[in-house]
């Protein structure tokens, strides 16, 4: 039987504004988590494609690092990595709807700046705001918060290491200087800025980006399972609601059979009557 | 020796007897539906004998009395059950007004907005940049405040409607026992003078019942038949006097509570019971419990989010502003600041400046919803519980009403066996009477035709 106010049943009355209230929460949480996996699933999606175009950098890294390669190709080559810097300076200030991915809590500013030479080539990357290492959080539970967001300085340049070999920008800025140079690194620079030792940066770089797009792949996973758990907690709650304050469907059912009988009676017995005429009461 | 005019005597005095006897019927048969009425019964005795010498054979019937039948100890008990009763009804009727005005289980009540509030923050920490949630946060919130307020202000409207019923109650009083000490003289004149007063009687027993309803009341019944009517240990109705309840505004409480005053006593009157005592109870218990817990949510809920919100950074860079007004000291009072209600660019989501996406400060806010609490319990079951406890003292006076009412029932059934009207019964004592009638007419017209006898001898 469905209560209408406190007094009827204050128990049921109680357990039914809790239920309610859970479910508001149940429900929210659930918006929560969906929003954030659109936002993990678009940064994951970003990060697969800077994995291909990492190792595109480095597939063409190699294909110039031997003897039978010509001064002219090289130069194609420093071209074409040319390309692929500017290719992975778009991929750093990817959007997800008007929200930069990989920018921190600066979503509204594109977190890198090229700086150019005379030509309009990029000579480093510089980061365009103070919070692109901040962390955006969902809440997924009570009392349960989640970082979806993984940040520029976790991807592209670590806090204080610009160019540096961390810095994926000066790395492929200086393969692409080094290859335009006939693969020679500048003189006493051999150590630092040779192919082979860019190389192994970037290598090192690589395994750095497939670390965070693992993370991505272990937090939708979270968050599917969360969901998941949500909605059975609200299956729960709901038919705690039921139970508290939902309608007796039996007896409504039962109720109305009983209504129904009356009612066809009270019209056989109308059509009986309206068939008599005031003379077959009178005769 | 006996005569034929002692013969012809004791046939007229059943004559009339009989006669008064079928009155007496037809008064309670007409009185069969009549409010308040007692059934009257005509108790008949042998009359005095003649001093006849020798042979004593009586002289017919007298009336000893006619009087009402009524238990005064069952009066007693049912002018208390009445005001139980009435006390208990009263009881149900105000809390039944409070659980309306928090509407618990309803579309939109204070729960339900509560969460609206809790989730708009969540909403705003899933897009923190948005001008949009913070629209939606600024709407949800202020239904909130609104709401809270709405229903305080119909709990305090309930106090001043409390206090025009104490005034009726206490005016409604007056009329009571000042018609009460009315009849008192009436029935006293009456008796004295040896006339029959039970109609008065009834009429009176009504009115003190009636009185019973208002209050709680103790009745003592005088020698001249007059009765003395006490409240809290005083009197109120003393033969013909009837003391006035006094209903004055307290000039000196802010509240502008009604106080009772009995005649010209300088101390005030607290009812216990009856209506009285229900009214008093919620105006002086229930709803200031109940408005003073609004009160409380206000100043601590709003509390706590500014303490939050001052540490944020808003859309526009603005940082150290309330979100709700911060001079809150009550429901009465309970709105958005002026800041956050012209531009909702100072709603603050971040904890640091120039971060448009940090949703920190938002989700902070969000989960006070588990973490913030009033005496050891979250805001939510804070608000939550309110009505609830309206409502489980309504259902507790729903009980206490029944039970009261069944008690009180069978006192009346108990009463109406013996003081109503039995139409079979007074039926038969007609015909009865018809025939008593009957025979004393014949003994009448018998002594007649003995005298008629004895004048026809020459």
């Amino acid at each position: 039987m469905r209560i209408f106010q406190a007094s009827e049943d204050v128990t049921s009355a109680a357990h039914a504004l809790d239920a309610r209230s859970q479910l508001e929460s149940v429900a929210q949480y659930r918006r929560n988590v969906e929003n954030g996996q659109d936002f993990v699933a678009a940064a994951d999606a970003k990060l697969t494609s800077l994995v291909d175009l990492v190792n595109e950098i480095d597939a063409l890294a190699l294909s110039v690092d031997n003897d039978h390669v010509t001064p002219e190709d090289r130069n194609f080559a420093a071209q074409e990595m040319n390309q692929k810097l500017e290719s992975l300076l778009e991929y750093a200030n990817a959007q997800f709807g008007d929200r930069y991915l990989f920018s921190g809590h600066g979503t509204t500013t594109a977190p890198y700046n090229a700086v150019r030479d005379t030509n309009g080539r990029i000579t480093s990357v510089e980061e365009s705001h103070g919070s692109i290492s901040g962390q955006i959080y969902r809440t997924i539970d009570e009392n349960e918060t989640v970082a979806i967001n993984i940040t520029g300085t976790r991807l592209f340049v670590p806090q204080g290491e610009a160019n540096s070999a961390a810095d994926i920008f000066y790395v492929v800025a200086q393969l692409r200087d080094t290859i335009a140079n006939d693969n020679t690194p500048p003189e006493g620079q051999e150590g630092t800025l040779s192919t082979h030792v860019l190389r192994d940066n970037l290598d090192v770089i690589r395994k750095r980006i497939i670390d965070q797009q693992t993370y991505l792949g272990s937090l939708g996973q979270r968050l599917e399972s969360k969901l998941s758990d949500l909605q059975e907690v609200e299956i729960g709650w709901t038919d705690r609601l039921e139970q508290a304050q939902g309608a007796d469907t039996t007896e409504l059912v039962s109720r109305l059979a009983t209504e129904e009988g009356v009612y066809n009676a009270l019209l056989a017995i109308q059509s009986r009557i309206l068939t008599k005429s005031l003379i077959d009461y009178i005769g | 020796m006996s005569s034929l005019s002692n013969i012809l005597e004791q046939g007229r005095r059943a004559l009339q007897v009989q006669q008064l006897a079928m009155q007496v019927i037809g008064h309670n048969t007409t009185n069969a539906g009549t409010v308040g009425y007692s059934r009257r019964r005509l108790d008949l005795q042998t009359a005095v004998p003649y001093e006849t010498g020798q042979w004593d054979t009586g002289s017919g019937v007298d009336v000893l009395r006619l009087a009402r039948v009524r238990d005064t100890l069952l009066d007693n008990q049912i002018r208390n059950s009445t005001s139980v009763s009435s006390y208990w009804s009263a009881r149900e009727d105000q809390l039944g007004r409070v659980e309306e005005v928090f509407n618990a289980l309803g579309d939109n009540n204070l729960g339900n907005l509560l969460d609206d509030f809790w989730n708009g923050w969540h909403d705003l920490a899933n897009d923190p940049e948005s001008e949009t949630a913070r629209y939606a946060l600024r709407d949800r919130s202020t239904a909130l405040a609104n709401t809270v307020k709405r229903v305080h202000g119909q709990l305090e409207a309930q106090v001043e409607e409390t206090n025009g019923r104490i005034t009726d109650a206490a005016d409604k009083m007056n009329t009571l026992t000042a018609a009460i000490a009315g009849l008192n003289v009436q029935i006293a004149r009456s008796e004295l003078s040896g006339e029959e007063a039970s109609d008065l009687r009834d009429s009176r027993d009504l009115l003190v019942e009636q009185l019973s309803e208002i209050t709680d009341i103790a009745v003592q019944e005088q020698g001249d038949g007059s009765i003395n009517v006490y409240v809290g240990g005083q009197v109120i109705v003393q033969r013909d006097l009837a003391l006035a309840v006094q209903a004055d505004v307290a000039t000196s409480d802010p509240k502008r509570a009604v106080v009772l005053t009995l005649g010209t006593s300088p101390f005030s009157w607290t009812p216990t019971g009856g209506e009285l005592g229900a009214l008093y109870e919620q105006r002086d218990r229930e709803l200031p419990d109940m408005i003073n817990r609004l009160d409380r949510f206000a100043r601590e809920f709003s509390s706590a989010v500014n303490q939050l919100h001052v540490q944020g950074y808003g859309l526009n860079g603005s940082h150290g502003h309330e979100f709700f007004s911060a001079d809150i000291t009550g429901a009465a009072d309970f709105a958005l600041s002026a800041d956050i209600l012209n531009d909702v660019s100072f709603i603050a989501a971040a904890s640091t400046n120039d971060a448009p996406g940090d949703n920190s400060l938002a989700i902070a806010i969000g989960q006070l919803q588990h973490e913030s609490s009033i005496d050891g319990v979250t805001l939510d079951e804070w608000l939550r519980n309110v009505p609830l406890e309206a409502g489980s003292r309504r259902a507790a006076a729903i009980q206490q009403r029944d039970i009261e009412g069944a008690v009180l029932e069978n006192a009346a059934n108990r009463r109406a066996s013996i003081s109503g009207v039995n139409l079979d019964e007074e039926m038969a004592k007609l015909i009865e009477a018809q025939k008593a009638y009957e025979a004393a007419a014949k003994i009448v017209q018998t002594v007649d035709e003995m005298m008629q006898t004895i004048l026809s001898l020459k």
